[in-house]
């Protein structure tokens, strides 16, 4: 009986049940010579796709940013996206961090 | 009334000389008809991906260059700017000379070309018919340098807490 109630506090305790958190961090969107975006969606830089692969989840990052708190264990891809000379919206290769 | 007819006609012609010496003196140094065009490194045509240089050439001026002594209604040379970055580009005091006999420069920016589009004004500077520092008025063209890739970001990494 005492061994049942121990169990759930020894699972919390090491965090079984809660994920933890997992600090992403990115140097740069690696190129210096694109312009960010303003009114006119041409020849720009807009932001960054964040993709958790584990989880297959999307988010958008504003150009500004350089880290983002994600779940521990999970995979990462971040990529950069922004408008060709034709207004086409385009993307860079992922980068990966696990 | 015969007097005061040929103090009029003087007078006029005394108004005439001074306004044509006043025009001697305003000299305003013409366009130069600036155009820009791409150019790969080593010369020849590129793609706009990876263009590293932009050519300008320009039409030559109508004026003499100017003498080591006493210039008047001369060129002394270029300036070439830049007016998106409002960066001199060439002719300016610490950068490449554009003297009067010069009409193209190859711009080659370091760490690559810029993407998207920029406006750049050349304008002749002289002296005018009294001697005076003057330019002409600037002329200008626009260059797209078109983006077609990004680049992947740098340093991702992960750590856990």
């Amino acid at each position: 009986m005492r061994l049942l109630l121990l169990v759930p506090l020894f699972l919390v305790g090491c965090g079984g049940f809660v994920p933890s958190a997992a600090r992403l961090t990115w140097r740069s969107d690696g190129n210096p010579r694109v312009p960010a975006c303003a009114a006119e969606l041409v020849n720009c830089k807009q932001g960054y796709e964040l993709l958790d692969q584990t989880s297959q989840v999307s988010t958008v990052l504003p150009l500004s940013a350089s880290s983002f708190a994600g779940t521990a264990g999970h995979s990462y891809g971040l990529r950069v996206f922004g408008y060709d000379g034709g207004g086409v919206k385009i993307y860079s290769a992922y980068i990966w961090a696990r | 009334m015969k007097q005061l007819s040929k103090t009029a006609v003087l007078t006029l012609l005394l108004l005439l000389c001074l306004a044509t010496g006043a025009q001697q003196h305003k000299t305003v140094l013409p366009k130069t008809g600036l155009i820009a065009r791409p150019m790969a490194s080593g010369g020849g045509s590129c793609t706009l991906s990876v263009c590293n240089t932009v050519n300008f050439a320009w039409q030559e001026a109508a004026y003499p260059s100017c003498p080591a002594t006493s210039p008047a209604n001369c060129i002394s040379g270029f300036v070439l700017t830049d007016t998106t970055t409002n960066t001199v580009l060439a002719g300016g005091a610490s950068t490449t000379p554009l003297g009067p006999t010069t009409h193209s420069f190859a711009w080659t920016p370091a760490g690559g070309l810029y993407y998207g589009t920029h406006t750049f004004s050349l304008v002749a500077t002289g002296y005018d018919g009294s001697g005076a520092p003057t330019q002409s008025p600037a002329a200008t063209t626009m260059f797209t340098n078109n983006l077609s890739t990004l680049a992947a970001p740098t340093g991702f990494s992960t750590t856990g807490n």
